[in-house]
């Protein structure tokens, strides 16, 4: 918990084909050390444009006009937050080959408070056109990441990394990025669909039942193939630290609407409270009054029938 | 060109958007007036392309960073050749790619405009990339003065002074009008040459933004220019400029007359005498 290998995954084929396969990389801020590693190579192509992420996402908007290959990496919320205008109305309105990488610190962000909070990425970013939006959960799902990124990414994408949940998840399936998501535990009676750090809590949960997961690490992911999945369990739980309204619950009961399916779905998500917005604390203080920690997901698993 | 014929294709220029705004009664056709004859000179005089290929790699770049000015660059466009004469008249109609906003779906538009505050740290992107390539091609970027009340405007030139992006050069259209009211009594730039210089770009004034022969000066030694730093050019110019009765008129932005206040434009721009005695 709490290191940079899924980081370190992604940015470290990056250095090593740096200029061969002309990638520009544009840092927030100037930390890291695959970034001082690029700047020894070639300064030109590690960028620090300072605290500014809508120059960062415009700058790499002109980079990538230019037919250059681009990453940017930052931390915090504000990549998608303060450039959102950036991100929707240049790099996606024009299709742009960008990866925008983004680290969760949530340890660090429940002491800094809601400001630092990433619990609406997923509902900003997939209403953006063009985008793939991949939450990173392990190392597994960062080397497909990172191979994708390698391979030429095809318009803008964006790349949530889990800061504190880079864990080495020993899942039944591998992931598939054109699916969008995979069983990383079989399981039966309730089905746990979860993103991000949520996939590593559930996993790490002791349940008295043996719920399936599903890590839905991707967007736009195959619906029609994830309600096949959903349709085989009694029970059906999202869970995310996201907050409910417009996240992958929302998405899913929109479809089996639009299709006359009938399933409850129950959303163990980020509850906006005024103690979440006005407290801090330790990440386990931020998840147990946000509704996101272990005894939730058991509570939703192991509790009520329905 | 000479500046006879710079200024008779800066007339040509205004009356065409005039002609395809008002067809539709729709259009920023006092931000396109104040920026014609600028990007007149731009396009007929300094900007390196190829009039058979858009996409030639060594143009010159030019962000419409004040994109809702974009409504003058499509008679240029049409002009050099890139798209149709007759393809201007679909301009703000259903299924057409020509709309107030120009985006790069237009052959020889470089980014897709609408939101403010973009256009600069684009160009610095673009700046970057052509420096590292050592290739000599410039970046042409223009943007608005109220634009520059935008905090991602100055992050970008904090950034560019900051690189020494000297092939990047922004040209502020300093009509002193916003979308609602004079920048003076909103947020004003000034003093903006102390601003620029203090963020390490040289910066040079156009006390009269539709001059050509002003004009032609301040852009003269671009590539020749002995200075590391980024250049400004602010050029004061006025919005609704060769239409009496739309100048000074803030709460117009966005607006185009129809009807007879739509003719009457018409008629008044294409009565314009100036720069041509």
């Amino acid at each position: 918990m709490g290191s940079n290998k899924t980081r370190d995954i992604i940015f470290n084929p990056i250095i090593d084909r740096l200029v061969a396969d002309d990638y520009y990389v544009i840092n927030v801020d100037r930390n890291g050390i695959p970034f001082i590693a690029m700047e020894k190579i070639d300064p030109m192509r590690s960028i620090s444009v300072g605290i500014a992420e809508q120059n960062m996402i415009s700058v790499a908007c002109g980079l990538a006009l230019s037919g250059k290959r681009v990453v940017t990496y930052s931390s915090g919320p504000f990549a998608y937050l303060r450039a959102y205008d950036q991100l929707r109305n240049a790099m996606c309105l024009m299709n742009l080959p960008i990866t925008v990488v983004v680290s969760s610190e949530s340890r660090v962000s429940s002491r800094f408070g809601f400001t630092h909070h990433m619990t609406e990425d997923y509902q900003l970013l997939t209403l953006c056109p063009n985008l793939r939006f991949f939450n990173v959960a392990d190392v597994a799902t960062a080397h497909a990441i990172s191979d994708y990124i390698l391979s030429g990414v095809e318009g803008p994408t964006y790349v949530r990394l889990e800061f504190e949940c880079d864990s080495d998840l020993q899942a039944v399936e591998n992931p598939n990025l054109k699916k969008g998501f995979r069983t990383v535990r079989s399981g039966s009676g309730a089905l746990i669909l979860a993103q991000g750090c949520s996939v590593v809590t559930a996993y790490e949960t002791a349940f008295v039942s043996q719920p399936a997961i599903i890590d839905v690490f991707g967007h736009p992911f195959d619906i029609d193939a994830l309600y096949e999945e959903i349709l085989k369990y009694k029970k059906v739980i999202v869970f995310d630290e996201r907050q409910t309204i417009g996240g992958l619950g929302s998405e899913i009961l929109g479809y089996a609407n639009a299709h006359g399916i009938c399933k409850q779905i129950v959303m163990v998500c980020v509850q906006q409270t005024q103690k979440l917005t006005e407290t801090c604390g330790e990440r386990e203080y931020w998840m147990r009054i946000s509704g996101v920690d272990n005894a939730a997901i058991k509570a939703a698993v192991d509790g009520h029938s329905f | 060109m000479n500046t006879k014929e710079l200024a008779i294709k800066a007339h040509k220029l205004k009356v065409r958007s005039a002609e395809i705004c008002v067809a539709r009664g729709v259009g920023h056709i006092t931000s396109a007036l104040s920026c014609a004859e600028i990007m007149t000179v731009l396009y007929y005089s300094v900007m390196r392309y190829d009039r058979q290929n858009p996409e030639w790699p060594g143009r010159d770049r030019f962000v419409m960073s004040k994109n809702h000015g974009s409504v003058i660059t499509y008679p240029i466009l049409a002009d050099i050749g890139y798209i149709t004469e007759a393809f201007l008249n679909t301009f703000e109609c259903d299924g057409s790619i020509l709309g107030a906003h120009s985006k790069i779906c237009v052959p020889g538009c470089e980014f897709s405009g609408g939101s403010l505050g973009i256009g600069l740290g684009v160009s610095c992107g673009m700046a970057w990339a052509a420096k590292n390539e050592k290739s000599e091609r410039l970046v042409f970027c223009l943007a608005g003065d109220s634009e520059c009340q935008e905090g991602s405007i100055w992050e970008s030139i904090m950034f560019a002074g900051f690189n020494k992006l000297r092939n990047l050069v922004m040209i502020i259209d300093r009509n002193g009008e916003g979308c609602t009211d004079f920048i003076e009594r909103t947020v004003d730039i000034e003093p903006l040459r102390e601003k620029m210089e203090g963020f390490g770009w040289e910066y040079r004034e156009v006390k009269d933004g539709h001059d050509i022969n002003e004009l032609l000066q301040v852009f003269s030694d671009l590539r020749e220019r002995d200075s590391a730093k980024p250049l400004c050019i602010g050029a004061r110019t006025i919005k609704g400029h060769g239409v009496p009765f739309l100048i000074n008129k803030p709460w117009l932005h966005g607006q185009t007359p129809s009807g007879k206040d739509g003719e009457l434009l018409l008629k008044l721009l294409k009565e314009e005498k100036y720069g041509l005695e």
